[in-house]
Protein backbone atom coordinates (compact mmCIF):
# COMPACT_ATOMS: atom_id res chain seq x y z
CA UNK A 1 0.00 0.00 0.00
CA UNK A 2 1.41 3.33 -0.83
CA UNK A 3 0.06 6.83 -0.95
CA UNK A 4 -0.25 8.77 -4.30
CA UNK A 5 -0.31 12.31 -4.75
CA UNK A 6 -3.88 12.42 -5.38
CA UNK A 7 -4.46 10.27 -2.37
CA UNK A 8 -3.18 13.08 0.00
CA UNK A 9 -5.04 15.94 -1.67
CA UNK A 10 -7.93 14.17 -1.01
CA UNK A 11 -6.66 13.76 2.54
CA UNK A 12 -5.83 17.19 2.83
CA UNK A 13 -9.21 18.58 1.68
CA UNK A 14 -10.94 16.10 3.92
CA UNK A 15 -8.89 17.51 6.93
CA UNK A 16 -9.58 20.98 6.07
CA UNK A 17 -5.66 21.57 5.33
CA UNK A 18 -4.19 23.84 2.50
CA UNK A 19 -0.41 22.27 1.89
CA UNK A 20 1.96 23.61 -0.56
CA UNK A 21 3.66 21.16 -3.11
CA UNK A 22 6.69 21.03 -1.12
CA UNK A 23 4.84 20.16 1.72
CA UNK A 24 3.20 17.44 -0.16
CA UNK A 25 6.24 15.66 -1.16
CA UNK A 26 7.64 15.89 1.77
CA UNK A 27 4.61 14.35 3.12
CA UNK A 28 4.41 11.77 0.83
CA UNK A 29 7.66 9.91 1.30
CA UNK A 30 7.28 10.30 5.34
CA UNK A 31 3.33 9.18 5.28
CA UNK A 32 5.05 6.10 3.30
CA UNK A 33 8.19 5.54 5.64
CA UNK A 34 4.79 5.38 8.24
CA UNK A 35 2.60 3.04 6.63
CA UNK A 36 5.73 0.65 5.71
CA UNK A 37 6.20 0.47 9.60
CA UNK A 38 2.27 0.00 10.12
CA UNK A 39 2.74 -2.74 7.50
CA UNK A 40 4.00 -4.81 9.97
CA UNK A 41 0.67 -4.81 12.27
CA UNK A 42 -0.85 -6.79 9.46
CA UNK A 43 0.69 -10.13 9.75
CA UNK A 44 0.42 -10.35 13.97
CA UNK A 45 -2.47 -12.78 14.61
CA UNK A 46 -4.79 -11.25 17.06
CA UNK A 47 -6.98 -14.22 17.28
CA UNK A 48 -11.13 -13.86 18.04
CA UNK A 49 -9.40 -10.36 20.52
CA UNK A 50 -12.60 -7.63 20.90
CA UNK A 51 -11.96 -4.15 19.36
CA UNK A 52 -11.76 -1.99 21.93
CA UNK A 53 -11.15 1.84 21.67
CA UNK A 54 -10.47 2.52 25.41
CA UNK A 55 -8.43 1.25 28.61
CA UNK A 56 -10.53 1.54 31.32
CA UNK A 57 -13.34 -0.75 30.87
CA UNK A 58 -15.41 2.42 32.69
CA UNK A 59 -18.96 2.88 31.65
CA UNK A 60 -20.20 6.33 30.91
CA UNK A 61 -21.52 7.74 33.90
CA UNK A 62 -24.44 10.43 34.36
CA UNK A 63 -24.44 13.06 36.75
CA UNK A 64 -27.99 14.71 38.24
CA UNK A 65 -29.54 16.75 35.22
CA UNK A 66 -30.10 20.25 36.50
CA UNK A 67 -29.13 23.91 35.56
CA UNK A 68 -26.09 25.08 36.45
CA UNK A 69 -24.44 28.52 35.48
CA UNK A 70 -21.84 27.93 32.51
CA UNK A 71 -19.12 29.94 30.56
CA UNK A 72 -20.93 33.76 30.33
CA UNK A 73 -21.19 35.25 26.56
CA UNK A 74 -18.76 37.78 27.35
CA UNK A 75 -16.18 35.25 28.36
CA UNK A 76 -16.84 32.51 25.58
CA UNK A 77 -16.14 35.29 22.86
CA UNK A 78 -13.24 37.04 24.35
CA UNK A 79 -10.93 34.65 22.37
CA UNK A 80 -12.45 34.77 19.18
CA UNK A 81 -10.71 36.40 16.22
CA UNK A 82 -14.30 38.23 15.14
CA UNK A 83 -17.25 38.66 16.68
CA UNK A 84 -20.66 40.46 15.35
CA UNK A 85 -23.95 41.27 17.64
CA UNK A 86 -22.84 38.60 20.12
CA UNK A 87 -22.10 35.71 17.94
CA UNK A 88 -19.07 34.30 16.48
CA UNK A 89 -18.79 36.02 12.24
CA UNK A 90 -17.67 33.67 9.75
CA UNK A 91 -17.64 34.11 6.04
CA UNK A 92 -20.89 33.44 4.33
CA UNK A 93 -21.66 29.61 4.66
CA UNK A 94 -24.91 29.76 2.60
CA UNK A 95 -25.64 31.63 -0.92
CA UNK A 96 -28.60 34.27 -1.32
CA UNK B 1 19.98 28.87 44.10
CA UNK B 2 20.39 26.81 47.62
CA UNK B 3 17.11 27.15 47.81
CA UNK B 4 15.58 26.46 44.62
CA UNK B 5 17.78 22.85 44.94
CA UNK B 6 15.16 21.74 47.76
CA UNK B 7 12.53 18.91 48.10
CA UNK B 8 8.98 20.32 48.44
CA UNK B 9 9.29 17.63 51.91
CA UNK B 10 12.38 19.54 53.07
CA UNK B 11 10.60 23.42 52.22
CA UNK B 12 7.32 22.63 53.96
CA UNK B 13 9.44 21.86 57.21
CA UNK B 14 11.01 25.21 56.70
CA UNK B 15 7.95 27.42 55.30
CA UNK B 16 6.06 26.12 58.41
CA UNK B 17 8.40 26.41 61.06
CA UNK B 18 9.15 29.95 59.48
CA UNK B 19 12.79 29.42 58.33
CA UNK B 20 11.83 31.32 55.04
CA UNK B 21 8.53 32.58 53.91
CA UNK B 22 7.10 31.98 50.56
CA UNK B 23 7.89 35.21 49.02
CA UNK B 24 11.85 34.38 49.48
CA UNK B 25 10.54 31.67 47.66
CA UNK B 26 9.40 33.10 44.89
CA UNK B 27 12.12 35.55 44.62
CA UNK B 28 14.76 32.68 44.41
CA UNK B 29 12.96 30.75 41.60
CA UNK B 30 12.35 34.10 39.90
CA UNK B 31 15.93 35.00 39.95
CA UNK B 32 16.68 31.65 38.81
CA UNK B 33 14.15 31.67 36.23
CA UNK B 34 15.69 34.74 35.04
CA UNK B 35 18.87 33.41 34.51
CA UNK B 36 19.02 30.23 33.02
CA UNK B 37 15.43 30.21 30.79
CA UNK B 38 17.20 32.19 28.27
CA UNK B 39 19.42 29.51 27.75
CA UNK B 40 16.97 26.52 28.21
CA UNK B 41 14.13 28.24 26.76
CA UNK B 42 12.08 26.11 29.30
CA UNK B 43 9.36 28.31 29.76
CA UNK B 44 7.31 29.66 27.14
CA UNK B 45 5.55 32.40 29.85
CA UNK B 46 6.71 33.13 33.36
CA UNK B 47 4.26 34.22 35.33
CA UNK B 48 5.59 36.79 37.97
CA UNK B 49 3.06 38.87 38.91
CA UNK B 50 0.72 36.02 39.97
CA UNK B 51 3.65 34.01 41.41
CA UNK B 52 3.81 36.91 44.10
CA UNK B 53 -0.05 36.70 43.86
CA UNK B 54 -0.18 33.39 44.94
CA UNK B 55 2.61 33.74 47.45
CA UNK B 56 0.64 36.07 49.48
CA UNK B 57 -2.43 33.70 49.91
CA UNK B 58 -0.01 31.15 50.43
CA UNK B 59 2.26 33.00 53.24
CA UNK B 60 -1.17 34.04 54.89
CA UNK B 61 -2.84 29.85 54.69
CA UNK B 62 0.28 29.29 56.40
CA UNK B 63 0.29 31.67 58.81
CA UNK B 64 -3.36 31.08 59.53
CA UNK B 65 -2.63 27.12 60.35
CA UNK B 66 -3.82 26.07 57.34
CA UNK B 67 -0.90 24.81 55.64
CA UNK B 68 -1.68 21.68 53.36
CA UNK B 69 1.33 19.45 52.03
CA UNK B 70 1.74 21.85 48.94
CA UNK B 71 1.22 25.30 49.84
CA UNK B 72 3.84 27.92 49.28
CA UNK B 73 5.76 25.48 46.63
CA UNK B 74 6.68 27.01 43.47
CA UNK B 75 5.44 24.96 40.35
CA UNK B 76 4.69 25.23 36.60
CA UNK B 77 2.03 23.42 33.78
CA UNK B 78 2.89 22.13 30.92
CA UNK B 79 1.61 25.09 28.20
CA UNK B 80 -1.26 22.28 27.25
CA UNK B 81 -2.94 22.77 30.39
CA UNK B 82 -5.42 25.91 30.58
CA UNK B 83 -4.72 28.63 32.90
CA UNK B 84 -7.11 31.06 33.19
CA UNK B 85 -6.06 34.83 32.10
CA UNK B 86 -2.98 33.51 31.36
CA UNK B 87 -1.98 32.74 27.53
CA UNK B 88 -2.27 28.89 26.55
CA UNK B 89 -0.60 28.33 23.48
CA UNK B 90 -0.01 24.31 23.37
CA UNK B 91 3.93 25.54 21.79
CA UNK B 92 1.32 26.49 18.30
CA UNK B 93 1.41 29.48 16.50
CA UNK B 94 -2.84 29.27 15.99
CA UNK B 95 -3.12 29.04 19.66
CA UNK B 96 0.29 32.36 20.13
CA UNK B 97 -2.03 33.91 21.63
CA UNK B 98 -5.00 32.25 23.20
CA UNK B 99 -5.97 33.00 26.93
CA UNK B 100 -8.44 30.36 28.31
CA UNK B 101 -11.54 31.58 29.62
CA UNK B 102 -11.27 29.28 32.35
CA UNK B 103 -8.96 26.93 34.65
CA UNK B 104 -8.11 23.25 33.99
CA UNK B 105 -8.96 21.35 36.94
CA UNK B 106 -5.06 20.67 38.02
CA UNK B 107 -4.89 24.53 37.66
CA UNK B 108 -7.51 24.63 39.93
CA UNK B 109 -6.72 21.99 42.71
CA UNK B 110 -3.02 23.44 42.69
CA UNK B 111 -4.51 27.13 43.36
CA UNK B 112 -7.09 25.21 46.48
CA UNK B 113 -3.55 23.71 47.63
CA UNK B 114 -2.17 27.43 47.58
CA UNK B 115 0.59 26.28 45.05
CA UNK B 116 2.97 29.08 43.55
CA UNK B 117 2.68 28.86 39.60
CA UNK B 118 5.72 30.13 38.19
CA UNK B 119 5.03 29.62 34.58
CA UNK B 120 3.90 27.90 31.77
CA UNK B 121 6.22 25.44 30.42
CA UNK B 122 7.30 24.12 25.98
CA UNK B 123 6.41 21.10 24.58
CA UNK B 124 6.52 19.73 21.10
CA UNK B 125 3.51 21.66 19.19
CA UNK B 126 0.20 19.57 20.66
CA UNK B 127 2.46 16.98 22.65
CA UNK B 128 3.03 15.53 19.66
CA UNK B 129 6.61 14.74 19.41
CA UNK B 130 9.85 12.98 22.01
CA UNK B 131 12.06 15.94 21.69
CA UNK B 132 10.56 19.30 22.71
CA UNK B 133 12.04 20.39 19.31
CA UNK B 134 8.87 20.24 17.23
CA UNK B 135 7.88 23.30 19.26
CA UNK B 136 6.70 26.56 17.59
CA UNK B 137 8.76 28.52 19.58
CA UNK B 138 12.24 26.90 19.55
CA UNK B 139 13.49 24.02 21.38
CA UNK B 140 14.36 23.18 25.18
CA UNK B 141 18.07 22.38 26.11
CA UNK B 142 18.20 19.41 28.51
CA UNK B 143 20.54 21.10 31.76
CA UNK B 144 23.19 18.37 31.36
CA UNK B 145 24.13 18.57 27.65
CA UNK B 146 23.04 22.09 25.98
CA UNK B 147 23.28 20.43 22.92
CA UNK B 148 20.75 17.69 23.37
CA UNK B 149 16.80 17.74 23.90
CA UNK B 150 15.20 17.24 27.38
CA UNK B 151 12.89 14.55 25.88
CA UNK B 152 9.75 15.51 25.17
CA UNK B 153 6.59 16.10 24.76
CA UNK B 154 7.11 17.69 28.24
CA UNK B 155 10.56 18.47 27.91
CA UNK B 156 9.92 22.24 29.48
CA UNK B 157 8.53 20.45 32.94
CA UNK B 158 11.02 18.23 32.52
CA UNK B 159 13.70 20.42 32.11
CA UNK B 160 12.46 22.94 34.64
CA UNK B 161 12.40 20.18 37.42
CA UNK B 162 16.13 19.15 36.69
CA UNK B 163 17.40 22.45 36.62
CA UNK B 164 15.93 23.70 39.58
CA UNK B 165 13.33 26.60 38.20
CA UNK B 166 10.28 24.75 39.90
CA UNK B 167 10.09 22.24 42.45
CA UNK B 168 7.30 20.49 40.91
CA UNK B 169 5.78 20.74 37.21
CA UNK B 170 3.56 18.92 35.37
CA UNK B 171 2.98 17.76 32.04
CA UNK B 172 0.85 15.35 29.87
CA UNK B 173 1.29 11.58 28.94
CA UNK B 174 -0.02 10.36 25.66
CA UNK B 175 3.34 7.74 25.10
CA UNK B 176 5.74 8.72 27.15
CA UNK B 177 5.40 12.50 27.40
CA UNK B 178 6.28 12.68 31.37
CA UNK B 179 8.60 9.51 31.76
CA UNK B 180 10.60 9.35 28.61
CA UNK B 181 11.84 13.55 29.37
CA UNK B 182 11.96 12.67 33.19
CA UNK B 183 14.54 10.11 31.95
CA UNK B 184 16.41 11.69 29.60
CA UNK B 185 16.57 14.97 31.86
CA UNK B 186 17.68 12.76 35.09
CA UNK B 187 13.95 13.48 37.28
CA UNK B 188 10.99 11.61 38.39
CA UNK B 189 7.85 11.50 36.13
CA UNK B 190 5.14 9.20 36.82
CA UNK B 191 2.22 8.76 34.45
CA UNK B 192 -1.03 8.03 37.00
CA UNK B 193 -3.62 5.23 35.98
CA UNK B 194 -5.89 6.05 32.95
CA UNK B 195 -8.92 7.84 34.60
CA UNK B 196 -6.87 8.76 38.04
CA UNK B 197 -6.44 12.56 37.10
CA UNK B 198 -9.14 14.31 35.17
CA UNK B 199 -8.41 16.07 32.07
CA UNK B 200 -10.78 18.67 31.98
CA UNK B 201 -8.71 21.98 30.62
CA UNK B 202 -5.83 19.70 29.25
CA UNK B 203 -5.82 20.17 25.79
CA UNK B 204 -6.78 16.70 23.79
CA UNK B 205 -4.69 15.11 22.09
CA UNK B 206 -5.36 11.23 21.84
CA UNK B 207 -8.09 11.34 24.74
CA UNK B 208 -8.12 7.47 24.93
CA UNK B 209 -4.30 7.90 26.11
CA UNK B 210 -3.80 10.93 27.71
CA UNK B 211 -3.38 11.26 31.34
CA UNK B 212 -1.98 13.98 33.59
CA UNK B 213 1.35 13.40 35.62
CA UNK B 214 3.75 15.08 37.80
CA UNK B 215 7.69 15.67 37.52
CA UNK B 216 9.51 16.38 40.87
CA UNK B 217 13.23 15.75 41.86
CA UNK B 218 12.33 12.89 44.19
CA UNK B 219 9.24 10.00 44.71
CA UNK B 220 7.80 11.93 47.89
CA UNK B 221 7.24 15.09 46.06
CA UNK B 222 5.85 13.32 42.66
CA UNK B 223 3.65 11.56 45.12
CA UNK B 224 2.43 14.54 46.63
CA UNK B 225 1.75 16.27 43.78
CA UNK B 226 -0.21 13.48 42.75
CA UNK B 227 -2.28 13.49 45.78
CA UNK B 228 -2.99 16.96 44.73
CA UNK B 229 -4.17 16.50 41.49
CA UNK B 230 -6.63 13.12 41.40
CA UNK B 231 -9.72 12.13 42.21
CA UNK B 232 -13.22 12.95 40.30
CA UNK B 233 -14.16 16.19 39.30
CA UNK B 234 -17.60 16.12 37.01
CA UNK B 235 -15.98 17.60 34.24
CA UNK B 236 -13.96 14.02 33.07
CA UNK B 237 -16.37 11.36 33.24
CA UNK B 238 -13.30 8.59 32.93
CA UNK B 239 -11.90 9.52 36.21
CA UNK B 240 -12.93 6.88 38.47
CA UNK B 241 -13.13 6.89 42.54
CA UNK B 242 -10.98 3.63 43.01
CA UNK B 243 -9.50 3.37 46.59
CA UNK B 244 -5.51 4.72 46.91
CA UNK B 245 -3.48 4.35 50.18
CA UNK B 246 -1.28 7.26 50.43
CA UNK B 247 0.10 5.11 53.21
CA UNK B 248 0.68 2.22 50.66
CA UNK B 249 2.65 5.06 48.51
CA UNK B 250 5.14 5.67 51.27
CA UNK B 251 5.58 2.01 52.55
CA UNK B 252 6.19 -0.85 50.36
CA UNK B 253 8.32 -3.42 51.39
CA UNK B 254 10.70 -4.98 48.59
CA UNK B 255 11.86 -7.80 49.89
CA UNK B 256 9.37 -10.83 49.00
CA UNK B 257 8.07 -9.10 45.41
CA UNK B 258 8.48 -10.27 42.18
CA UNK B 259 8.89 -8.25 39.47
CA UNK B 260 9.02 -9.08 36.10
CA UNK B 261 11.22 -7.75 33.05
CA UNK B 262 9.44 -7.77 29.58
CA UNK B 263 12.77 -8.91 27.56
CA UNK B 264 11.41 -7.34 24.29
CA UNK B 265 11.72 -3.58 25.82
CA UNK B 266 15.25 -4.24 26.64
CA UNK B 267 16.42 -5.34 23.43
CA UNK B 268 18.91 -4.33 20.14
CA UNK B 269 17.45 -0.63 20.33
CA UNK B 270 18.94 0.05 24.10
CA UNK B 271 22.14 1.33 24.22
CA UNK B 272 25.43 -0.34 26.16
CA UNK B 273 25.15 2.09 29.24
CA UNK B 274 21.52 1.88 29.40
CA UNK B 275 21.81 -1.74 29.60
CA UNK B 276 24.49 -1.63 32.36
CA UNK B 277 22.81 1.25 34.94
CA UNK B 278 19.32 -1.09 33.84
CA UNK B 279 21.40 -4.14 34.88
CA UNK B 280 22.96 -2.57 37.99
CA UNK B 281 19.84 -1.62 39.38
CA UNK B 282 18.17 -5.31 38.90
CA UNK B 283 21.01 -6.35 40.80
CA UNK B 284 20.43 -3.99 43.48
CA UNK B 285 16.64 -4.99 43.62
CA UNK B 286 17.66 -8.71 44.27
CA UNK B 287 19.78 -8.12 47.00
CA UNK B 288 16.77 -6.11 48.25
CA UNK B 289 15.51 -9.94 48.01
CA UNK B 290 13.16 -8.99 45.12
CA UNK B 291 13.07 -12.39 42.70
CA UNK B 292 13.49 -10.43 39.50
CA UNK B 293 12.55 -12.61 36.07
CA UNK B 294 12.45 -12.05 32.86
CA UNK B 295 9.56 -13.02 30.37
CA UNK B 296 8.06 -12.65 26.84
CA UNK B 297 5.64 -10.12 25.33
CA UNK B 298 6.60 -9.90 21.76
CA UNK B 299 3.25 -7.87 21.53
CA UNK B 300 5.35 -5.00 22.71
CA UNK B 301 7.31 -4.64 19.09
CA UNK B 302 4.14 -3.34 17.68
CA UNK B 303 3.50 -0.90 20.85
CA UNK B 304 5.06 2.07 18.44
CA UNK B 305 3.20 1.03 15.11
CA UNK B 306 -0.47 1.12 17.21
CA UNK B 307 0.44 3.92 18.91
CA UNK B 308 0.88 6.07 15.88
CA UNK B 309 -2.11 4.69 14.43
CA UNK B 310 -4.27 5.15 17.29
CA UNK B 311 -2.82 8.88 18.69
CA UNK B 312 -3.02 10.58 15.29
CA UNK B 313 -6.64 8.80 14.52
CA UNK B 314 -7.79 11.06 17.78
CA UNK B 315 -5.91 13.76 17.12
CA UNK B 316 -7.47 14.60 13.77
CA UNK B 317 -10.68 14.62 15.33
CA UNK B 318 -9.83 16.64 18.62
CA UNK B 319 -7.88 19.03 16.24
CA UNK B 320 -11.05 19.83 14.20
CA UNK B 321 -12.31 22.35 16.47
CA UNK B 322 -8.75 24.87 15.52
CA UNK B 323 -11.21 26.33 12.72
CA UNK B 324 -10.70 29.71 13.16
CA UNK B 325 -14.23 30.46 14.40
CA UNK B 326 -14.09 30.75 18.43
CA UNK B 327 -11.13 30.93 19.49
CA UNK B 328 -6.87 31.27 18.36
CA UNK B 329 -5.54 32.46 14.81
CA UNK B 330 -7.92 33.28 11.97
CA UNK B 331 -6.89 33.63 8.50
CA UNK B 332 -9.15 34.63 5.92
CA UNK B 333 -10.51 33.05 2.75
CA UNK B 334 -13.36 33.82 -0.20
CA UNK B 335 -15.35 30.70 1.38
CA UNK B 336 -15.61 29.33 5.19
CA UNK B 337 -13.66 26.27 4.01
CA UNK B 338 -11.15 28.40 2.60
CA UNK B 339 -10.97 30.40 6.06
CA UNK B 340 -10.43 27.36 7.87
CA UNK B 341 -8.04 25.74 5.18
CA UNK B 342 -5.74 29.15 5.61
CA UNK B 343 -6.15 29.32 9.13
CA UNK B 344 -4.82 25.69 9.65
CA UNK B 345 -2.32 25.78 7.19
CA UNK B 346 -0.63 29.08 8.84
CA UNK B 347 -1.34 28.04 12.09
CA UNK B 348 0.48 23.99 12.34
CA UNK B 349 3.35 22.74 11.99
CA UNK B 350 4.75 20.25 9.96
CA UNK B 351 4.57 17.47 12.44
CA UNK B 352 0.88 18.59 13.45
CA UNK B 353 -0.24 18.53 9.74
CA UNK B 354 1.34 15.38 8.99
CA UNK B 355 -0.09 13.37 12.39
CA UNK B 356 -3.39 15.06 11.05
CA UNK B 357 -2.89 13.27 7.93
CA UNK B 358 -2.14 10.15 9.05
CA UNK B 359 -5.09 10.06 11.44
CA UNK B 360 -7.79 10.98 8.35
CA UNK B 361 -5.69 8.33 6.50
CA UNK B 362 -6.73 5.35 8.82
CA UNK B 363 -9.82 5.98 9.72
CA UNK B 364 -10.96 6.89 5.82
CA UNK B 365 -13.18 4.22 4.39
CA UNK B 366 -10.84 1.22 2.77
CA UNK B 367 -8.23 1.60 5.16
CA UNK B 368 -10.26 1.90 8.39
CA UNK B 369 -10.27 -2.21 8.96
CA UNK B 370 -6.38 -2.33 7.82
CA UNK B 371 -5.20 0.15 10.31
CA UNK B 372 -7.33 1.49 12.78
CA UNK B 373 -9.57 -1.66 13.84
CA UNK B 374 -5.91 -3.81 13.73
CA UNK B 375 -4.40 -1.22 15.82
CA UNK B 376 -7.35 -1.09 18.73
CA UNK B 377 -7.55 -4.95 18.34
CA UNK B 378 -3.28 -4.88 19.23
CA UNK B 379 -3.78 -2.65 21.97
CA UNK B 380 -6.65 -4.90 23.65
CA UNK B 381 -4.37 -7.47 23.22
CA UNK B 382 -1.20 -5.59 24.53
CA UNK B 383 -3.39 -5.22 27.48
CA UNK B 384 -4.23 -8.92 28.10
CA UNK B 385 -0.51 -9.58 27.67
CA UNK B 386 0.55 -7.45 30.90
CA UNK B 387 -2.62 -8.24 32.86
CA UNK B 388 -1.67 -11.80 32.19
CA UNK B 389 1.52 -10.95 33.45
CA UNK B 390 0.77 -8.74 36.55
CA UNK B 391 -1.01 -12.48 37.98
CA UNK B 392 2.83 -13.62 38.22
CA UNK B 393 4.43 -10.30 38.77
CA UNK B 394 3.84 -7.14 41.13
CA UNK B 395 5.54 -4.79 38.50
CA UNK B 396 6.84 -5.01 35.33
CA UNK B 397 10.50 -2.95 34.62
CA UNK B 398 12.34 -1.76 31.93
CA UNK B 399 14.69 1.28 30.84
CA UNK B 400 12.41 4.07 30.47
CA UNK B 401 14.24 5.07 27.19
CA UNK B 402 16.21 2.85 24.90
CA UNK B 403 19.19 5.80 24.57
CA UNK B 404 19.80 8.99 26.93
CA UNK B 405 19.56 12.45 25.40
CA UNK B 406 20.02 12.83 21.74
CA UNK B 407 21.38 15.67 19.77
CA UNK B 408 19.02 18.40 18.64
CA UNK B 409 18.42 17.91 15.31
CA UNK B 410 19.97 14.30 15.25
CA UNK B 411 16.72 12.82 14.35
CA UNK B 412 14.43 15.12 12.62
CA UNK B 413 15.44 13.62 9.09
CA UNK B 414 13.79 10.15 9.55
CA UNK B 415 9.78 10.33 10.72
CA UNK B 416 10.15 6.82 12.34
CA UNK B 417 13.87 7.54 13.77
CA UNK B 418 12.30 10.03 16.47
CA UNK B 419 9.06 8.00 17.24
CA UNK B 420 10.64 4.74 18.01
CA UNK B 421 11.92 7.08 21.85
CA UNK B 422 8.87 5.57 22.96
CA UNK B 423 9.58 2.36 22.25
CA UNK B 424 9.21 1.75 26.35
CA UNK B 425 6.82 4.09 27.51
CA UNK B 426 4.14 2.89 24.95
CA UNK B 427 2.48 -0.46 26.39
CA UNK B 428 1.48 1.59 29.82
CA UNK B 429 -0.78 3.92 28.00
CA UNK B 430 -1.75 1.72 26.01
CA UNK B 431 -3.36 -1.15 29.12
CA UNK B 432 -3.84 2.21 30.97
CA UNK B 433 -1.06 1.12 33.62
CA UNK B 434 0.41 3.67 36.16
CA UNK B 435 4.26 4.22 35.50
CA UNK B 436 6.60 5.85 36.74
CA UNK B 437 10.64 6.87 35.74
CA UNK B 438 13.40 7.39 38.38
CA UNK B 439 16.76 8.11 37.88
CA UNK B 440 19.12 4.69 37.92
CA UNK B 441 22.60 6.25 36.51
CA UNK B 442 24.37 8.11 34.15
CA UNK B 443 26.17 7.25 30.56
CA UNK B 444 28.75 10.15 29.83
CA UNK B 445 27.03 12.08 31.80
CA UNK B 446 23.85 11.81 30.69
CA UNK B 447 20.97 10.59 33.06
CA UNK B 448 19.21 7.08 32.57
CA UNK B 449 15.73 6.56 33.76
CA UNK B 450 14.57 3.35 35.26
CA UNK B 451 10.75 2.20 34.61
CA UNK B 452 8.31 0.77 36.70
CA UNK B 453 5.00 -0.19 35.49
CA UNK B 454 1.72 -1.37 37.67
CA UNK B 455 -1.38 -2.77 37.34
CA UNK B 456 -4.39 -0.09 36.89
CA UNK B 457 -5.43 1.34 39.87
CA UNK B 458 -1.90 0.56 41.96
CA UNK B 459 -0.84 3.95 41.73
CA UNK B 460 0.02 3.85 45.55
CA UNK B 461 1.82 0.80 45.32
CA UNK B 462 3.91 1.74 42.02
CA UNK B 463 4.73 4.98 44.18
CA UNK B 464 5.65 2.86 47.20
CA UNK B 465 8.49 0.61 45.19
CA UNK B 466 9.84 3.64 43.82
CA UNK B 467 10.11 5.34 46.98
CA UNK B 468 11.95 2.03 48.05
CA UNK B 469 14.04 1.84 45.11
CA UNK B 470 14.90 5.32 45.36
CA UNK B 471 16.32 5.02 48.41
CA UNK B 472 18.89 2.04 47.88
CA UNK B 473 19.87 4.14 44.95
CA UNK B 474 21.15 6.75 46.88
CA UNK B 475 22.57 4.22 49.45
Amino acid sequence: MSITLEDLKHLANLARLKLSDGELDAMQSDLNRVLEHFEQLQSLDLGDIQFATHSSGLRSVWREDFPSIGLDRAAALFGAPEIQAGLFLVPTIIDD
Amino acid sequence: MGLCKLTAIELRRMLDSREVSVRELVDAHISRISDRNPVLNAFLTVTEERAYVDADRAQAMIDSGNAKPLTGIPFALKDNICTQGIRTTCSSKILENYVPPYDATLTTRANEQGMVLVGKTNLDEFAMGSSTEHSAFGPTKNPHDLSRVPGGSSGGSAAAAADNLAVITFGSDTGGSVRQPASLSGVVGFKPTYGRVSRHGLIAFSSSLDQIGPFARCVDDATCAFEMAFGQDGHDSTVSDRPYSSNSARNVELKGMRVGVAKELVGEMTEPGVKGAFDATLDLLSNAGVEVEEFSAPIVEHGVSTYYIIAPAEASSNLARFDGVRYGLRVDGETHIEMMKNTRAAGFGHEVKERIMIGTYVLSSGYYDAFYAKAQKARAFMKAEFEKAFEKYDFIVSPTSPTTAFKIGERTGDPMALKVADFCTIPANMGGFPAISLNCGFAEGLPIGFQIVGNSFEDDRVLGAAKALEALLVS
